[in-house]
């Protein structure tokens, strides 16, 4: 009878621990917080972006489009800290969250290290065949942490549509390497 | 006797002790307003007509909104300081997860001494939907709760009508919506690099609804050059001069001579003017140097310097008020400030009081009188609108433009966010115009900052309006600007998030305008490219520094 009890409780709980592979973790940054001068904590869930979508108008060809792009879009999520010392964070910090995008699935494809700034930025995708199933943007610098985190499924074919309109800028995206199959 | 219901009575009592404790919370706005006063001492201010406009809006439920709650909090302490449990725990509580509530977004700003603080909470409810929004900084507070429908006020976005009476425009075209055509549909604030530190944002040339023509000038209506005759005649001259049949053997190193097909000669002098600090090793002002303890470089060559005037010259002294909505809380303040400018002001000075919103209003020209320039101060009164701060500053260089007199200041206190940050609006200047402008006039900037966080901008995000994350991107953006043209023209910004910080600042900033030399001189390699030349100019004491503007660029 305990048994069965636990196994019912472990089967309820179950959909909350079930976690989206492409959702990154980044609650551990919020102890940052109290000492940083700069905090963003953003959270829109699905129910949020289909607000959202409401909205645009399907009858509008380019409303639509974008309409079509955020209907497949399950979140979007930032956390981000700047503080006026360097070494508030350590690379722990930073290291907790690429881990998270260095495993199977995610790919890198952006790196920039500027050294101006020294500001790093690193862009990572998790795509599943023909779609994105995540996008993660890891930003770091000596001040400076952010996590953006994008979570799909999302179209390349549909983004890329949207480059050049809504002032995004014209992009070129060539997707041919992660086309779908015909 | 031991009752047979004890046990009982216990297991009651027990479910009942923590009822208030957990009644106590998840009551969302009541929770937050009274956490708010209670760790905070504060009191509500008193919002005119809220409760009928709340009435109507339950009864004509325009745009969807079914109903509203606000609560402001104005002139009182919220520093985090007096937290007895982080806000974001308090917010957390009143809004509790069980209940639906959602934590959208939560910024936190502590830069420059000031603590700004943002939460927007989101809830659905069946076809509604709520929003809460709070903000607190250091002297203000504010909480609003919306409830509405999005189908409804989706159909209202496309046919704006309240109680059947049409708003004849199509509120949905304008309507820069975080995601919607138009809006910033990426997310990401637009920007590019300019000089290295500000970002700007890039914008069309103005097509849309043009800001007003300025009214009237700062420039008084008695001719304005006390200068004699030969001062004059040594006036350092910015644009080309064309002489007739001159005699080319008089031209010098300096001009640049052609001959054009009339016969006349076309004689092209630069002189470029510095308004120039000096202090010691100590950061104290030097005022007693004169043209041979200067060098100038311009551009890796030294210079020779043309005219000269030392810090006893008089000024002309342009104070420009942001009246527009964004820095509605702050106009006590900011009338208080310039009114101890004026006060500041030392006698031969001259200032003139200039209001701007889209339009801009000289509310009293160049004067030294400082009755009048008070007295000018009272015409604030109603003025209100948006803010063409671009387009402002630009006018404000042209009418100084034509003074014949050196040494001219502008001291602007604003929150230095022009309307094309937030919303796109078409200016007629972009910040990169007026950075290029403020590097060719001679005009030191003052920017007083004051800086405050608009709850309806944040408000209207929640609803869907930019995406400048509550205004805070918009925010730094425009610090930086004005920051940037403080530096480029050898000002300083000064903060002004409280009354405490402004203390001082008015006497800093005549001091400050009483230490400048005016210096001019003609550069010898001018080349008409376009590209910026560096300007350096030393003190040849031991331990003295210079300062002045960054450059300007050759034309």
């Amino acid at each position: 009878m305990k048994l069965k009890l636990i196994l019912l409780t472990l089967l309820i709980a179950a959909p909350v621990f079930a976690q989206d592979p492409a959702r990154i973790q980044m609650d551990h940054l919020e102890r940052l917080f109290p000492k940083a001068v700069e905090t963003i904590d953003v959270n829109v869930d699905q129910s949020l972006i289909r607000l959202a979508a409401k909205f645009l108008k399907t009858e509008k060809q380019d409303e639509a489009a974008i309409r079509e792009v955020l209907n497949m879009v399950q979140g979007v999520y930032v956390k981000g800290v700047e503080f006026e010392q360097e070494n508030e964070f350590s690379s722990d910090d930073v290291q907790r969250v690429r881990a998270q995008l260095t495993t199977p699935g995610w790919s890198r494809i952006v790196g920039v290290r500027s050294k101006h700034g020294g500001e790093n930025v690193e862009v990572f995708l998790m795509h599943d065949s023909d779609l994105i199933k995540g996008i993660g943007v890891l930003i770091h610098a000596a001040k400076k942490l952010m996590v953006v985190n994008v979570v799909g499924p999302l179209d390349p074919e549909k983004i890329s549509q949207l480059s050049g309109r809504f002032g995004i800028p014209k992009l070129d995206l060539d997707f041919s390497g992660m086309s779908k199959t015909k | 006797m031991r009752s047979p219901y004890r046990f009982h009575v216990m297991l009651i009592a027990l479910l009942l002790i923590p009822t208030p404790l957990v009644l106590a919370r998840g009551k969302g706005f009541k929770d937050v307003v009274k956490h708010i006063e209670k760790n905070y001492q504060a009191k509500k201010t008193r919002v005119p007509m809220l409760g009928v406009a709340n009435f109507f809006v339950k009864i004509i439920r325009p745009a969807g909104v079914k109903g509203f709650k606000v609560a402001v909090f104005q002139d009182q302490d919220f520093s985090p300081a007096k937290d007895a449990i982080p806000f974001q725990t308090a917010m957390r509580e009143a809004y509790v997860e069980s209940k639906g509530w959602k934590p959208l977004v939560q910024m936190n700003s502590k830069r420059d001494g000031a603590n700004n603080r943002v939460f927007i909470m989101f809830k659905e409810n069946k076809k509604d939907v709520e929003v809460a929004v709070t903000t607190l900084e250091d002297r203000e507070a504010a909480v609003i709760e919306v409830k509405f429908s999005p189908d409804k006020m989706a159909q209202f976005l496309d046919n704006p009508k309240i109680m059947g009476i049409s708003l004849g425009k199509d509120i949905g075209k304008g309507n820069q919506s975080i995601f919607a055509a138009g809006g910033n549909a990426s997310g990401v604030m637009t920007g590019n690099s300019n000089n290295g530190s500000v970002a700007s944002v890039s914008r069309p040339k103005r097509e849309a609804e043009p800001v007003a023509p300025p009214e009237v000038t700062i420039l008084p209506d008695v001719p304005v050059a006390t200068e004699n005759v030969a001062a004059v005649a040594a006036r350092p001259v910015l644009k080309p001069r064309v002489v007739e049949n001159a005699d080319v053997n008089a031209v010098t190193d300096a001009t640049k001579a052609e001959v054009n097909e009339s016969n006349s000669i076309r004689i092209e002098t630069r002189l470029v003017n510095l308004n120039v600090k000096a202090v010691n090793e100590q950061g104290q002002p030097l005022n007693d140097l004169k043209p041979e303890d200067f060098t100038v470089i311009d551009d890796e060559t030294k210079e020779e310097i043309a005219h000269f005037k030392p810090v006893t010259a008089p000024v002309n002294l342009v104070v420009m008020l942001d009246l527009s909505g964004s820095t509605k809380n702050k106009r006590k303040p900011m009338i208080e400030a310039a009114s101890r400018f004026i006060d500041a002001l030392p006698a031969n000075d001259r200032m003139a009081v200039v209001a701007f919103t889209r339009r801009y209003r000289v509310l009293s020209k160049l004067t030294s009188d400082k009755t009048a320039l008070k007295a000018s101060l009272e015409r604030v009164k109603g003025i209100e609108g948006g803010t063409a701060y671009y387009d402002s500053m630009w006018k404000a260089f042209d009418d100084l433009g034509q003074l014949a007199e050196a040494r001219k200041a502008i001291v602007v206190l604003t929150d230095g966010e022009d309307e094309s940050l937030m919303n796109s609006s078409p200016t007629t200047h972009s910040f990169d115009d007026l950075l290029q402008r403020a590097s060719e006039d001679d005009v030191t900037v003052y920017p007083i900052y004051f800086k405050s966080v608009s709850v309806t901008r944040n408000l209207s995000w929640a609803f869907g309006g930019t995406m400048n994350l509550g205004g805070a991107s918009t925010a730094t953006t425009a610090r930086k600007q004005l920051e940037a043209l403080a530096e480029q023209t050898g000002g300083e910004i000064i903060n002004a998030q409280s009354l405490e910080m402004l203390a001082g600042a008015y006497d800093k900033v005549a001091r400050e305008l009483h230490s400048l030399y005016s210096l001019a001189y003609s550069p010898d390699r001018v080349k008409h490219d376009g590209s910026f030349r560096k300007i350096s100019v030393g003190v040849k004491r031991a331990g003295a520094k210079a300062k002045t503007r960054k450059g300007y660029f050759d034309k």
